[in-house]
């Protein structure tokens, strides 16, 4: 089986993993993580993989958003003399086919943990001479992209604090297969977003939730609390037919024609956004069948927006009189988490298709943890951390709906 | 709202059980707009549309159609079929007008496209 080499972006690190999982089952390919001696994922960014063949990789790449390359590993090793050794072993037909003289190629040299000035990256590419390349350095639109990633590490480690002298751990030297979709955090970046609100979800987390929930072509994803739609943006680019729900009437309607709808055509993803209901959580106006492969969540709690619930704040609500009906504005009362939670899963409990996935964050703040809410017919698939401030975190959890 | 939206919608009225789904669109302005077809959507909603529901709603719109009484066994395969039914699910929308329950009573409003799924405090 090809080995390949994922490198991710250090950010996330407790969302690789899912996302990974999440997109490999969407795809159907069968991975294999390779226990690596310098491999620590809690703190590093590199993992092996073991796939079928190359374009598995390039697959995943394609959907990744905490990936930022990914490389077949023509060497690597604890320092160069060692990497070099493990070179001479690399075949020399696989060596071939990327060497001949139609691939021009470049170079990139970067650290973990350290950054090179031009001439020490200069030095770290010259003692790469000894490849048999027939082509030429090229460094516009290169064929082939070659990578020397020196891996110093992280702060973490209490007992080698980083400094200039800190020896490094590990090198490797690969070419470049395939790049990770970075591409959209800066595409969908909140900062050129018409319409947003204090609490859209960045582009990165978003679509970070549209590969957990599996988005795709042809599929169905549902966000009971939609809000200027950024959840669903990251959804309906992966190619998903997308709808939403929110309580707030505001919010749905927008503001000087900026609205959800206004932000799907800045981005040219009108063809799947279905629609927009106006609707409570707590009681949900969609039947109870299967219509959805997904639902999303960002459930309004916390400091800047309360999560609300139609009803009376008052023991009893006063009936209405018939002649004030008609543009009366619902009394909204407080909404619990774990009640809201609850529902959530309720609702999602008949109207999603079996190994269909609900993605929803749970906040956090001051130690004080919710427990993740259990429902005999959902498996609790992961769960990721994202800590905000000394004082607030929250997670995310992705359960699956049993098949059966 | 589309009519894959009305589709989906049921009358939440605590204790409205008979007659809750199909809501009856009392339409004031229907619009319709261009949608890329997508055969895939089509085809995997195909078992999850509730085709009666469909047809009310086409006749409340007074939509002449073509469709057979009962979703025909080859839909999936059938792309005719499938180019009418997204346009009749995708394409046209009630920009106004109301949807009520045909159990009990209760209208809930289309505004700007937005059907108002909320009760009111006294109805909770």
């Amino acid at each position: 089986m090809p080995r390949f080499l994922f490198v991710f972006v250090h950010r996330w690190n407790s969302f690789r993993l899912p996302e990974l999982e999440a997109v490999a089952d969407l795809l159907k390919i069968p991975y294999r993580i390779v226990p690596h001696e310098a491999f620590n994922f809690e703190h590093s960014p590199f993992m092996y993989l073991d796939l079928a063949r190359e374009e598995d990789a390039v697959l995943l790449a394609k959907r990744i958003v905490t990936v930022r390359i990914v490389l077949e590993v023509w060497a690597d090793g604890s320092d160069y003399p060692a990497l070099f050794e493990n070179l001479k072993r690399f075949p020399a037909e696989e060596m071939q086919k990327h060497s001949g003289p139609e691939h021009n190629f470049k170079f990139f040299v970067e650290g973990f943990g350290r950054r090179y000035t031009m001439e020490q990256q200069l030095e770290i590419i010259n003692r790469f001479e000894v490849l048999p390349f027939q082509s030429k350095a090229c460094m516009k639109n290169p064929a082939r992209k070659y990578w020397v990633i020196e891996d110093i590490g992280v702060e973490h480690e209490p007992s080698q604090p980083l400094s200039k002298d800190t020896p490094v751990k590990w090198i490797y030297f690969g070419r470049e297969v395939a790049e990770g979709r970075r591409d959209l955090v800066d595409r969908h970046t909140l900062k050129k977003r018409e319409f947003i609100g204090p609490t859209s979800m960045n582009s990165e987390l978003s679509s970070i939730m549209a590969n957990l929930v599996q988005a795709d072509v042809g599929r169905f994803i549902f966000d009971p609390f939609v809000g200027t739609g950024s959840i669903l943006i990251s959804c309906a680019e992966f190619g998903a037919h997308t709808i939403g729900g929110d309580i707030d009437i505001r919010i749905l309607k927008g503001k000087q024609g900026k609205n959800l709808l206004s932000n799907f055509m800045q981005y040219k993803l009108s063809p799947v956004v279905v629609d927009q209901i106006r609707c409570d959580n707590a009681i949900s106006p969609i039947r109870p069948d299967i219509v959805f492969d997904g639902i999303v969540a960002d459930p309004p709690y916390g400091l800047r927006a309360g999560a609300k619930k139609a009803g009376s704040k008052k023991e009893s609500a006063k009936p209405i009189p018939k002649e004030l009906l008609e543009g009366h504005i619902p009394q909204c009362k407080p909404y619990e988490l774990d009640e809201c939670l609850e529902d959530l899963l309720k609702m999602a409990e008949s109207r999603l298709a079996p190994g269909g996935r609900v993605v929803f964050w749970i906040p956090e703040a001051d130690g004080e943890v919710p427990p993740t809410p259990s429902h005999p017919l959902f498996d609790c698939l992961s769960e990721s951390h994202q800590y905000i401030n000394r004082v607030f975190s929250r997670r995310l959890v992705v359960m699956r709906k049993k098949s059966e | 709202m589309h009519l894959l939206t009305h589709n989906l919608l049921q009358c939440i009225v605590q204790g409205c059980r008979t007659n809750s789904f199909p809501l009856r669109i009392i339409p004031e302005d229907v619009q319709e707009d261009e949608r890329d077809f997508n055969q895939e959507f089509m085809v995997r909603m195909l078992p999850r549309i509730h085709w009666a529901a469909l047809l009310s709603a086409l006749e409340n719109l007074s939509i002449q159609h073509e469709l057979p009484a009962e979703l025909p066994a080859d839909a999936s395969s059938n792309e005719e079929l499938l180019q009418k039914l997204h346009r009749y699910l995708l394409e046209i929308r009630v920009q106004q007008g109301a949807l009520i329950c045909n159990g009990c009573g209760r209208k809930y409003d289309v505004r700007q496209s937005i059907p108002n799924m909320m009760l009111n405090e006294d109805e909770v």
